[in-house]
């Protein structure tokens, strides 16, 4: 195993733990919220949501480095890259909608897939931090499975408070948010771990 | 909030509705000269178009303005690190340590030399350090940070950072043997400015 | 249309991030102060006004098919041109951002459901649906704001007010510094969207309106 692997398995080991997308970067909320209803939607969203991420990452980084970047058009990135992000997702949601009908009933034609700020914010993050191709998706393709790792665990979470006493005003999604806070600090229990350096 | 779409729906002359059709909010459609995809695609191109020339608009008009905040925050930095009357000239930095980013010299009181270091927590910390002609430190100042608030992001605050000033040689925290004490639970970070420091010293050193 | 109560709608019964749960992603991000939540809130309002207006002119000229990535072009851009306004003129708040700043495009086509009401009704009253519904989501962004940084590390108006130092209503020391992590976020949120939730049922009735008669 050579350096360029181990950084590549901190950097992806990194935002699955230690700056997990949703619980550390705040980045996904909407589709984690969203389809956190019950496992078989959390699962599914999470496998899209990360297709999605890496094919996003893996089409906009040429996309910068050979056209946007050399030609002082940088400002234009957050508009390139959402049209992307959203022409991908279309894409890739009506695709897996005729190969899986499980994804048809279960989230198909969400909106959240298409517009999130998790796909975008690891597109924004890849250029701004100027990593390289191998980078940018392992990077994207790490997040969406720390995306799909923490939906699942909430999905479960959310199952069992259905059955829980709650005061009205907080029946639903307030409690779920309070849930998810309560896991987001789980996870900040990561922030000072060391493997690969 | 959908309202009922009777009210002062005029059709477009480019429309041909049937008068059978009762419109219904959701499902009108656009029926087109010709619905073909060379006219979709056309469409999305011309509104791309649009839109990116209006981007370009701003930009231009704009990034003057930008450019100018982002020297002055530079600016606020520099005076932060090593107080200087006059302009500071921008040297180039030829030695073989990758996290000095820029030198600035300031002539006769010495050298401000912006670092990032690679032992931070968030891998995004850049400090501007000023460095006496004397060797000694003059000051630190926190450019960017991406460090975890109330934690690493604390090394901003002047009690720690006062203590680097008059330093020379190299600096290490107390956990390391040093006299720098650390911000309590962000060793880390703490580590990455002594590092920091150590470098623009070097540096320093170097071009002198 | 009657403008009190699309007001009254925005901000409580169809309050965007608290009832029907839009753009949190930054509700809990910006929060971290007052300013952050209050600022990217009056950023996103301008936006999602502006560009509800814009889509609904459009709407005679483009097709079905493209109206999604239509929304998302426009938005975008006035996203990006957001960005760099606020670049030039309010670099403390870029700052505060973050990155979340360059995101005000995909928070607003949230926001405006990708926009569905603009595509449907008149350029004026989706201006004014942009406004009410921008006017709701600040409102629980800087509550949100307010209470983590005051929590959070006992300040009031941190960057705003006092010089940019903000008025420090108790020592920090005996601030809940969780307060200003994701998990501060989280449940503060929680707390507001349900405080608002209460607001709404006494305001209004809480039952669907399907064909109420409007006034």
């Amino acid at each position: 195993m050579n350096e360029g692997m181990i950084s590549l398995m901190g950097l992806a080991l990194g935002v699955i733990l230690m700056n997990n997308l949703v619980l550390g970067q705040l980045l996904g909320v909407g589709p984690f919220l969203e389809a956190s209803g019950s496992t078989r939607r959390a699962a599914w969203m999470g496998a899209v949501l990360t297709v999605v991420m890496a094919l996003t990452a893996a089409v906009c980084w040429p996309f910068n480095e050979y056209l946007l970047a050399p030609n002082g058009l940088r400002h234009l990135e957050s508009m390139v890259f959402f049209l992307t992000a959203a022409f991908l997702a279309q894409s890739l949601g009506q695709l897996a909608g005729k190969w899986f009908p499980a994804w048809r009933r279960e989230g198909e034609g969400t909106l959240a897939l298409t517009a999130n700020c998790a796909v975008m914010g690891v597109v924004l993050q890849n250029v701004q931090n100027g990593y390289g191709f191998a980078q940018s998706v392992v990077y994207a393709l790490a997040g969406g499975l720390g995306f799909l790792l923490v939906i699942c665990l909430f999905a479960s979470l959310r199952e069992r408070l259905e059955f829980a006493d709650c005061p009205k005003a907080f029946e639903g999604f307030p409690i779920a948010l309070v849930t998810a806070g309560l896991l987001a600090l789980c996870f900040s229990g990561f922030s000072n771990l060391t493997l690969f350096g | 909030m959908k309202k009922p779409n009777q009210v002062g729906k005029r059709e477009s002359k480019e429309r041909q509705q049937s008068p059978q059709r009762p419109p219904k909010p959701e499902k009108r459609k656009i029926p087109l000269g010709e619905n073909s995809l060379l006219r979709i695609a056309g469409l999305l191109c011309g509104v791309c178009a649009v839109c990116g020339l209006t981007l370009g608009l701003a930009n231009l008009l704009l990034e003057d303005r930008i450019a100018e905040n982002q020297s002055s925050g530079d600016m606020g930095a520099l005076v932060e690190a090593l107080p200087y009357g006059e302009r500071y000239d921008k040297v180039s930095y030829s030695g073989s340590d990758t996290t000095v980013e820029q030198v600035y010299r300031a002539d006769g009181v010495g050298f401000a030399i912006q670092v990032s270091p690679v032992g931070s927590f968030s891998g995004e910390l850049t400090l501007m350090v000023g460095v006496n002609e004397d060797g000694t430190v003059a000051g630190v100042a926190v450019m960017a940070s991406k460090e975890t608030e109330g934690l690493g992001d604390r090394v901003k605050e002047p009690e720690f950072r006062e203590q680097f000033a008059g330093k020379a040689g190299s600096v290490k925290l107390e956990a390391d043997g040093g006299d720098i004490s650390a911000i309590s639970g962000a060793t880390v970070t703490s580590r990455a400015v002594c590092e920091a420091v150590n470098s623009a010293l070097a540096a320093a050193a170097e071009l002198e | 249309m009657d403008m009190g109560k699309q007001i009254k709608e925005g901000l409580l019964t169809r309050n965007p991030a608290a009832v029907q749960l839009l753009g949190l992603c930054a509700a809990l991000a910006v929060t971290t102060t007052l300013r952050g939540g209050l600022g990217m809130g009056l950023c996103a309002l301008m936006v999602l006004t502006l560009s509800n207006g814009i889509l609904s002119l459009l709407r005679e000229y483009i097709p079905k098919q493209i109206r999604l990535l239509t929304t998302v072009a426009v938005v975008a851009t006035l996203g990006a041109v957001a960005d760099l306004v606020i670049q030039a003129f309010l670099p403390g708040l870029m700052e505060e951002l973050g990155l979340f700043l360059p995101l005000l495009g995909v928070i607003c086509v949230l926001l405006g459901q990708g926009g569905a009401f603009a595509w449907e009704n008149s350029a004026g009253s989706s201006l004014i649906e942009g406004l009410c519904q921008g006017v709701g989501y600040t409102l629980v962004l800087s509550l949100v704001g307010l209470f983590r940084e005051l929590l959070g590390k006992g300040s009031f108006g941190s960057g705003m007010l006092n010089g940019g130092r903000g008025l420090q209503v108790f020592d920090p020391q005996y601030a809940a510094g969780g307060m200003v992590l994701p998990v501060g976020g989280f449940l503060v949120l929680a707390f507001v969207i349900a405080l608002i939730r209460v607001a709404a049922d006494r305001a209004g009735r809480p039952r669907k309106r399907k064909g109420a008669a409007k006034g």
